[in-house]
Parts: structure tokens; C-alpha cells; sequence
């Protein structure tokens, strides 16, 4: 039973409420399919490449495959929430290959000494990427650079950097429990990584839809200016979304580090666009203010499913690469449309 | 284009000083470059001799050039991720197909010219025509032209003639040729601002919606641009294959960075209508000085790029404090060159 809105003299209007309220429904419905439309095509791409997939192998839709997918596609899952929070704010995040890199070179190299404890490391070289996103923040903030000026500034300090703290050549190997983090399986087929990438999604989702800074973020990208005057303190929305993003690379690269037991110079490079291209797949407006992190996932795993189904149809990477850059475009049209 | 007549009293330094203020990111680079050229040669002792020009120029030119083509996209608003992949496809495609003769190499790099602005068009086409967000669209394309150029050569080689080589990275007369063709690119840049077509440009990318009011073409600018860009890569992959003499499918994805790194030193802004590609051709013949200068200074190569990311930083600030200094914080569109 609704409770009838009393207005300032007291005076109740049941009849004026159920139209608010059945406003308000309609509006919110209308938000979520507007929602639907933006996310959907990532998903129904994804469908589309499976049951492809599928014709082509049988055994695409093993459980095994499956598990590969999504551990392989985990790594854009991770920095694209980042990235998309960039894009979001209207801005991009170039830095994220030599933080990917930097971050897992350092735990390495950490990993390597003998006294080391993996919490600790861990929680020093997220720091230090944090650290970095900051930087990042502050010089689009305070030394009003534009952010593709600052982040790409940033990598490429950060290239040099590496390559000075490794001279060159980066050793050391993954913490055990990485390994097995990114590598085990539960079950026999299911992999570990699917329930903290589950905790991260969730949380990710949470923090953008549902918390204060997530509107703020919103609100910053769709216009600096309003949301100034809004009182919102954009200065510092804008260096959070920044750390967010370098603290969301770095866990991209440790991932990488537990997956593949190496670091080397350049493991980040091949993630930027692909970070990118997810986000904008899913849904986001490439000028900020517009996209969800559904979107992103769904852009994510459209892409791992995409370069499965390429490998699986031709042995060639010429032809795979045009393919893929060919999809992506029919996909951008699709979401368009 | 003529300027205003000139009043009673103004002297050749008045002149110059307005020529300065008005242009002044692009006197900036220029001095900076110079500054770098000449630090450079105080530390290497020797005296400026042409070899050490001529490499510092060579070393410099694929990346300045390109970064003029980019520079266009950017001054109209747009964004190009495309150059890496392009310059690849254009580099196996020259290496494959130039022919032996004089004739033969100048009609390998009219086709690889064309060929360039043809692939432009088609990133222009996708954005304009489809209205793609550039950054997807060129980053799409990017794939498609690197997968073409491995499909061309998968394996590092093709044939390219000493002719070839030599007449592009040796000297033509007295000058370098590297030189030379610095100067034809700047050449083209300075036709395109006299044009009609230079107006639209900056009136597009500094504010579409007042051009579209104001009658300036858009979308045929942004198409033309697009197709200009690709015709600058056109000239840069000419320069990279003389120079690496062969052909790799895999050449063109480190420019990338690189490339954008020089747009952003020569004063070029994000989101349209303020910058010249002049200033970003300069600014790649930096960031080439700087690692020579480092070398110079005995310092390990891998300190370069920590040099190069603070130096880019250094770079927007001065241009932004230059900018503040000149008295004006945008220039209005359609004006001349800076």
C-alpha cells in the first residue's frame, strides 16, 4: 500500500502521486532498455562468434575451451574497467602498457630475493601503481595537460624506467601461488581465476553503478563543467579515475606474470588497444559520459572469442589480424545502428 | 594572401617580432631544436659537419612526417591510430613492386603516394560517411593494414635498389636529400594553409558546429584531410624503405607512439584547431636530437625514454606558458599557421 506524498500545507494528492510513481517506473524502465541496447550487441557478438565457433569445432563449447576464454580474455576484463573509467571521464589511459609491465617486472624481481612475502610484495607494487596513476591524475588536473599527453608521457617514462631497474633484461619468475591462481583448475575444468574475476566484476559493477563516485565519474564525463558547479570536486574524481585505471593495469600485469611465468619488456603493449576497443565495444561513447562495465566485459570476451574463432578458421595472421580489424568495425556499426 | 601594408616606422626586427608571436609554438620548436643541434655538437666536440646533419635529419624524418599527417587529422578533431599499420602495408608494398629504373623508382613512389591517400580516404570514408568514432574505426583499420602487409611479406625482405637508397639518404648537389625532403613536406604543409582547404581545416577541429553554421564543408574537409594524412605516411614509408632498404610487415607498429609523441611537442592540441605540422616535423628531429644528445653524454640508451616522456611533458607546458606569455589562449581559426 503506497503512501500518498503530502505536499508543504499538508494536503495529499494520491492521484498526483500514482502518476509520479508510474512516471517513474517508465522512466526507469526506459533507462534499462537504453541500457540493454548499449551493452546488448557486445553479448550477441559473443553468442554469435560461440555458436560460430562451435560449427567449426565441435568442441568449442567444452567446458575446457570455455575456461580458456574467459582466463585468456580475464586480462582485458581487468585493465579495460580501468580504461573504460578513463574513456569515461573523457579522457584515455595510454599509460597502461608499461604499468602492466612495470608492475610485473617489479613483483618479479621482489619474488626473487629471498625473504620476500607475496601479500607484501603484492600490496607494494599495486601501491606503486597507484602511486603512478596519481601522477598521472595530477598532471591532467594541476598541470592541465591533456590526459593522452600525460599518460602517453607517463609510458614512456615508465618504458625507460623499466628497462634502467631490469638493465634490459627482465628476470626473475612468477610467486608460486600466481601460478596456480592464474594457471589451476578447479573441479578439473573450471579455472581458479573465475572467482576473484567474479569478486572483481561484481565490485566494479558496484562501484560505478551503485556508489556515489560512480555517478560523480558519470558526471565529470558528460560535463566537466556542471558537475563543477554541481559541487562536485572533479579534481579529484579525475586523479581517483586515474589511480583506478593504473591500479586496474597492474593487476592486469601481475595477472599476465602468474599466466605466462615471465615478464618482458613490451608484455604490455599488445593490451592497450585491445583495452580500448573493449570498452568502446561495449557500449561507451569514446567522448566520455556514456558506458557501462557490463559493456566492457562483454567487449572483452567478444574479442578473446573472436581471435579463438580466427585462429580456429585460418592458420594465417595475416588473414587473422584483417579479419579481426574487419569484425570490430561491423561490430562499431552495430552498436551504432 | 598578403599581410597588412606596412606603416611608417615599423623596421624589419617590429616585423619579425609579430612574425614570432603570432607563430609562436613553431619558433619555439625551432629553437629547441636548434638549441639540442648545437648542444649536441659542442659535446662532440667536433665541428657541425654535414654527415652528423644529414643522420640526425634521416634519423628523424620518417617519424616527423608521419607526425605531419597526423597533426592534419588531429587539427581537424579527429584521431588517427592507423599510421603504424598504413606505413607498414605502404613500406612491404614499395619493397615488393619498385621497379629497377629511374622511371621505374618514381613510379613505385608515385603508386605507394597514391596508395597512401587511397587508404586515407578509406579511414576518412569510415568516419565520415559512417560516422565512426575515429579512434575505433582508425584502430580497426590498423588491423586490416598490418594483416595486409603480412600477407604481402611475412618474412622481413623484398628488393629495393641502391639507386634507390642512395638517391633518398645521400646528398643531391651540395644538400642533404633528407633535407630535401623535409622541405617538400613542409612545402606541401605551407600550399595546404593558403588553400581554402586550410581554413576549413582549422575551422572544423576548433568548432565543427560554428563552421557548419558558417558554411565550411565538414564532412568533405574531414574526408580530404583524412586522405591527405595518408598521402603524408605515403612520403614517410617512401623515406623508411630507402632507409632500412627492404621491407618488414612489422616496421610501422613502434611509430605509433612515437608519432604522437612528436604532434603533442609541436604544439598540436587534442581536439582540433589549434597546432601545425611544421612544428611537429621539428619536433620529431627532437626527439631523434635528444637520444643523440644522451648518447653524446655517455649516458645508457635506456635512459632516453625517461628523458624523452619529460621532455614531452616539458614541451606541452612551455608551449602552454608560451601560448599564456603571446597573450592569446586560443588562436582564432582559420588563422594563419603558427
Amino acid at each position: 500500500m503506497r503512501e500518498p506524498l503530502q505536499d508543504k500545507e499538508g494536503v495529499t494528492s494520491t492521484v498526483a502521486t500514482e502518476i509520479q510513481t508510474a512516471n517513474l517506473g517508465r522512466e526507469m524502465r526506459a533507462v534499462w532498455r537504453r541500457n540493454l541496447w548499449m551493452v546488448a550487441p557486445a553479448y550477441a557478438g559473443v553468442l554469435f562468434l560461440l555458436v560460430v565457433g562451435y560449427i567449426i569445432h565441435p568442441s568449442f563449447d567444452s567446458l575446457t575451451h570455455l575456461g580458456t576464454l574467459v582466463v585468456l580474455a580475464s586480462f582485458v576484463i581487468v585493465i579495460g574497467f580501468g580504461q573504460g573509467l578513463a574513456i569515461l571521464t573523457g579522457g584515455l589511459d595510454l599509460s597502461l602498457p608499461y604499468v602492466m609491465t612495470f608492475a610485473a617486472v617489479e613483483l618479479a624481481l621482489a619474488n626473487s630475493s629471498a625473504h620476500s612475502s607475496l601479500v607484501w610484495s603484492t600490496l607494494w607494487v599495486l601501491g606503486l601503481c597507484v602511486m603512478i596513476g596519481v601522477v598521472n591524475g595530477l598532471g591532467i588536473v594541476w598541470l592541465k595537460l591533456s590526459p593522452i599527453v600525460m599518460t602517453l608521457a607517463t609510458n614512456t617514462v615508465l618504458n625507460g624506467g623499466v628497462l634502467v631497474l631490469t638493465n634490459g633484461a627482465p628476470g626473475g619468475s612468477s610467486p608460486g601461488a600466481l601460478l596456480t591462481l592464474m594457471n589451476g583448475q578447479l573441479f578439473g575444468n573450471v579455472p581458479i581465476l573465475v572467482l576473484p574475476l567474479a569478486g572483481f566484476v561484481i565490485a566494479g559493477v558496484v562501484l560505478l553503478e551503485r556508489t556515489t563516485f560512480g555517478r560523480r565519474v558519470y558526471a565529470v564525463g558528460n560535463s566537466p563543467t556542471v558537475a563543477w558547479l554541481s559541487g562536485v570536486n572533479v579534481g579529484a574524481i579525475v586523479v581517483s579515475v586515474y589511480a583506478v585505471s593504473a591500479l586496474c593495469s597492474g593487476l592486469g600485469g601481475l595477472m599476465l606474470l602468474g599466466f605466462a611465468n615471465q615478464s618482458f619488456i613490451g608484455m604490455g603493449d599488445q593490451y592497450l588497444l585491445p583495452s580500448i576497443a573493449a570498452v568502446v565495444i561495449g557500449g561507451a561513447s569514446a567522448l566520455g559520459g556514456r558506458g557501462k562495465y557490463i559493456g566492457t566485459i562483454g567487449g572483452a570476451i567478444l574479442l578473446e572469442a573472436l581471435s579463438a574463432v580466427l585462429g580456429a578458421l585460418s592458420q594465417s595472421a595475416a588473414v587473422q589480424d584483417i579479419l579481426y580489424g574487419l569484425i570490430i568495425l561491423l561490430a562499431m556499426l552495430a552498436v551504432r545502428v | 594572401m598578403r599581410g597588412p601594408a606596412r606603416p611608417i616606422g615599423t623596421t624589419s626586427l617590429t616585423l619579425l617580432l609579430q612574425a614570432v608571436k603570432r607563430n609562436h609554438v613553431t619558433t619555439f620548436v625551432l629553437s629547441l631544436a636548434v638549441f639540442l643541434l648545437l648542444l649536441k655538437t659542442l659535446l662532440q666536440g667536433q665541428g657541425l659537419s654535414r654527415y652528423a646533419l644529414t643522420s640526425s635529419v634521416d634519423g628523424s624524418l620518417v617519424v616527423g612526417i608521419a607526425a605531419m599527417g597526423e597533426t592534419l587529422v588531429i587539427l581537424a578533431g579527429g584521431f588517427d591510430l592507423s599510421v603504424g599499420g598504413i606505413i607498414s602495408f605502404l613500406n612491404v608494398v614499395l619493397a615488393t613492386h619498385l621497379g629497377f629504373s629511374p622511371a621505374g623508382e618514381m613510379g613505385g613512389v608515385a603508386l605507394i603516394l597514391a596508395l597512401g591517400a587511397a587508404l586515407g580516404l578509406c579511414n576518412g570514408l569510415l568516419v565520415v560517411s559512417l560516422h565512426l568514432q575515429p579512434i575505433i574505426a582508425t584502430l580497426a583499420t590498423s588491423f586490416v593494414w598490418s594483416g595486409a602487409a603480412l600477407l604481402v611479406l611475412n618474412q622481413p625482405g623484398g628488393v629495393v635498389p641502391a639507386s634507390f637508397v642512395n638517391a633518398l639518404t645521400g646528398d643531391w648537389g651540395p644538400v642533404p636529400a633528407g633535407l630535401i625532403v623535409a622541405c617538400a613536406a613542409a612545402g606541401v604543409w605551407y600550399a595546404i594553409c593558403r588553400h581554402r582547404y586550410g581554413t576549413f581545416l582549422y575551422a572544423s577541429g576548433g568548432d565543427p558546429e560554428a563552421a557548419a553554421a558558417n558554411g565550411v564543408p565538414v564532412g568533405r574537409t574531414l574526408l580530404i584531410t583524412y586522405t591527405l594524412a595518408g598521402l603524408f605516411y605515403g612520403g614517410a614509408a617512401v623515406f623508411l624503405t630507402a632507409q632500412t632498404a627492404g621491407g618488414d610487415a612489422n616496421i610501422g607498429a613502434p611509430l605509433l607512439l612515437p608519432v604522437f609523441a612528436a604532434v603533442v611537442i609541436g604544439g598540436t592540441v587534442f581536439g582540433g584547431g589549434q597546432g601545425n605540422a611544421v612544428a611537429s616535423l621539428l619536433a620529431g628531429f627532437i626527439l631523434d636530437l635528444i637520444g643523440e644528445v644522451l648518447f653524446v653524454l655517455g649516458v645508457a640508451s635506456f635512459y632516453t625514454d625517461i628523458f624523452e616522456g619529460l621532455v614531452l611533458v616539458a614541451a606541452v607546458l612551455a608551449t602552454t606558458l608560451a601560448a599564456a606569455l603571446a597573450g592569446r589562449r586560443r588562436e582564432h581559426a582559420g588563422a594563419t599557421a603558427r
